[in-house]
């Protein structure tokens, strides 16, 4: 026993079909079901045959096949629905080709394109510019027939959807000028920032892209935006959204597009909209509307002036409205598109808002959320070590910091205390010491890595206790007076680093800020300086709010701030590394632009953790050992 | 083979379409009693999707008509244009019913 009837089986069934052909065989067809059921109760295969035939005439209903659902040769309708469906599909393309082009021109931003690049981005954006003239073409005739119903009044319904399309791109155009036309956190458009696209046309590229670009591929840099920027990313898709439901909605109750076309199908609001019953007649492509009564309706002017005589309330309803009236069913496909529309809408932003916040780092699950985008996954160098030279641990009283320091200092494979050697000051990152500044490797290890098969230039290197403060200068705890004043003359007391230019400053994370610090606070002390993945800061406020104890004041964090004194490197060769996916990404690409040029700077996959800062080590350790040898 | 055109548009339907024209040369029929009518001559349940498919295709060639009636179950019935379609298909039908059959009674045997 099934528990519903057949009757309501035969209705379900029978919505597989579009409304048109439910109209013309929906009553029949509900018999035949019946029937049938009532001598199978179970059959998949019914059910399969029934959703197969409801699928072609649906697509028979869009113009993309087969023969029209009441069986006339009605070409003007199956030419106007096919029309629409080819709108739909260059409004796609359209939207994907923004989304396209947007990356393109983002892409330009960070590195300067190819030839091949170049000439890509200067195509698609011909392309955007020519699809974007044809869509403001085709939308005008539109715009002004709302505009003369709506001057003319009696053109209610139509106040509704002008308002919410006007309320989205007000909002949308505000925003691009917020922005200035430029991408958020990025920088500005190459183009648009002083060229002539005019505010607000980014702004519609944004909306629709920006969550692809930015949040997805980079969601690390949303960190560093100041919140008007993201109030205005998160209106954006729903201005969007507002925008593109008033144009539909007014495209719908106009006939603006119907009466232009050279195509004139029997009463419907345009689009791929049918009626229940359609006239039986064939289409002529000259043929006026028919209104409901079924006798045609008078020419334009004619219509006009009967408004005009009967007053305001007479014209409100369109003849596009007459089919409606006849149509059996309460579910329209307006209302069947708000009513799933707007869950969709609510769905589609609390999962946008929910991954937002967790990429943001506001809920939990931001590893697993990189995990899963792939924006952590490094590849694992393949790390080949010569047999290890000696490693010396000890300690010393450091006066800088006011405690008992421990200390390590490696020796490259071959060499052993006493050798002159060039030195590697390595400082750890934060909540480590002496004995785990490098990541997946020991220091003696470090040195007898052998990165592209050929082992390193010999030299040494020392690690050092230098606590949680980030390395710059705290009341009564000064880590960077320490390295200099105290661990680097004892180094060059073993002679390590006793020559000029022979000393490089090396870190990861906190110590990779702190090599940085250093190096630009003792330019002539420090000859080479690689940071892997720097904890640079953009704002104080933020500094304080990730690690209260980073800096001792503002003061510091300004005297401290490694972007704006990158000039002090002068001609000291640098080499910085940090993944997309690194929260302090927005701090190390504004100091890759601060620095001096040849600089080496290598950004990529990645995030701030264990298997990026190992992957980095060998390329660094390379890059030093080559600057300290020459 | 001219006059079989009418049906070549109808691809796989060809078979369905062909069933529904010889069911309705018996008389005007509706859905269901198609289905079962068919089903005792052929041994084939035509499933209801493929049966108004083929309807309505059938319906925009003009080879049937639906019949005016009061019951909720329309009937078709066949057109004059219908009945010479049908005639051109099973003609070709049974020239080919005819050779095979002539050429099984000759000459095949296991060798």
């Amino acid at each position: 026993m099934s528990v519903s009837g057949p009757r309501e089986r035969a209705a379900r069934l029978l919505r597989c079909y579009p409304r048109a052909w439910r109209a013309r065989y929906g009553e029949e067809f509900t018999e035949l079901l019946i029937a049938d059921l009532a001598e199978r109760p179970r059959s998949p295969a019914r059910t399969a045959d029934v959703i197969r035939g409801g699928i072609a005439a649906r697509l028979t209903d869009a113009g993309l096949c087969g023969f029209a659902p009441d069986g006339t040769e009605r070409a003007g309708q199956r030419a106007r629905a096919g029309l629409a469906s080819l709108a739909c599909c260059a409004a796609v393309f359209l939207g994907l080709g923004g989304a396209i082009w947007s990356q393109l021109t983002i892409g330009w931003q960070w590195s300067a394109p190819d030839a091949t690049a170049a000439v890509t981005t200067v195509v698609i954006s011909a392309a955007m510019l020519l699809l974007a003239g044809l869509a403001l073409l085709a939308g005008l005739p539109v715009a002004r027939a709302v505009a003369v119903r709506i001057v003319r009044g009696g053109a209610r319904d139509l106040l509704g959807p002008s308002a919410l399309f006007l309320g989205g791109l007000v909002v949308m155009v505000v925003g691009g000028r917020h922005f200035g036309n430029g991408w958020p956190g990025t920088g500005g458009h190459p183009w648009a920032h002083p060229g002539p696209v005019p505010g607000g046309v980014a702004a519609f590229c944004w909306a629709s892209t920006l969550s692809v670009s930015s949040f997805w591929a980079h969601p690390a840099a949303l960190a560093a935006f100041p919140p008007a920027e993201l109030t205005w990313m998160a209106l954006s898709p729903l201005a969007l959204a507002c925008l593109v439901t008033g144009a539909a909605a007014a495209v719908r109750r106009t006939r603006a597009l119907a009466g232009r076309a050279a195509l004139r199908g029997p009463p419907g609001p345009g689009g791929l909209r049918h009626h229940g019953r359609v006239p039986r007649r064939g289409l002529r492509l000259d043929r006026r509307p028919v209104a409901a009564t079924g006798g045609p309706v008078p020419p334009r002017r004619d219509r006009r002036r009967r408004a005009r005589r009967d007053g305001p309330g007479a014209g409100r309803r369109l003849p596009g409205g007459a089919g409606r009236a006849m149509t059996p069913s309460r579910w329209t496909r307006r209302r069947v598109l708000t009513l799933g529309l707007a869950p969709a809408a609510v769905l589609a932003c609390a999962a946008a808002g929910g991954t937002e916040l967790v990429a943001r780092g506001i809920l939990p699950g931001r590893t697993l959320l990189d995990g899963l985008e792939g924006a952590c996954s490094v590849p694992e160098p393949p790390l080949a070590f010569s047999p290890l030279g000696p490693s010396i641990d000890g300690t010393f009283s450091s006066a800088a910091r006011r405690r008992t320091v421990g200390y390590t200092i490696a020796y490259p494979p071959g060499r052993r205390r006493g050798d002159e050697l060039p030195l590697v000051v390595m400082l750890h990152g934060y909540g480590g010491n002496h004995a785990d500044a490098l990541v997946g490797m020991s220091p003696a290890q470090a040195l007898a890595l052998q990165p592209g098969g050929r082992p390193l230039a010999p030299m040494a290197l020392v690690t050092v206790d230098g606590g949680g403060g980030y390395w710059n200068p705290h009341p009564g705890d000064d880590p960077m007076a320490m390295v200099v004043h105290e661990l680097i003359p004892r180094c060059r007391r073993l002679r390590l680093g006793r020559r000029p230019g022979q000393i490089a400053a090396m870190g990861i994370s906190m110590g990779g800020y702190g090599a940085l610090l250093l190096a630009e606070k003792y330019p002539d002390l420090f000859g080479a300086v690689a940071a892997i993945s720097p904890a640079v800061w953009t704002s104080y406020p933020q500094a304080r709010q990730a690690n209260p104890g980073s800096y001792a004041s503002a003061a510091a964090f300004a005297v401290g701030d490694v972007v704006t004194h990158a000039a002090a490197l002068g001609r000291r060769p640098v080499r910085i590394a940090a993944g997309y996916g690194d929260p302090f990404y927005p701090g190390v690409r504004a100091l890759a632009r601060a620095l001096p040029p040849g600089a080496v700077v290598a950004l990529g996959p990645g995030c701030h953790d264990g298997s990026f800062f190992t992957a980095q080590e060998p390329p660094s350790l390379a890059f030093l050992a080559g600057c300290l040898t020459s | 083979m001219s006059e079989n055109k009418a049906l070549d548009g109808f691809g796989r339907y060809a078979g369905p379409a062909t069933l529904i024209l010889a069911s309705l040369a018996g008389g005007a029929k509706h859905g269901y009693a198609l289905t079962k009518d068919i089903e005792s001559f052929a041994g084939v349940r035509v499933a209801p999707g493929t049966l108004y498919e083929a309807l309505a295709r059938l319906q925009g060639q003009g080879l049937i008509e639906p019949v005016e009636s009061q019951d909720r179950r329309r009937p078709y019935r066949l057109t004059a244009a219908g009945a010479t379609t049908l005639q051109a298909q099973l003609d070709a039908q049974r020239r080919v019913a005819d050779v095979g059959l002539r050429r099984l009674a000759q000459g095949w045997g296991p060798a």
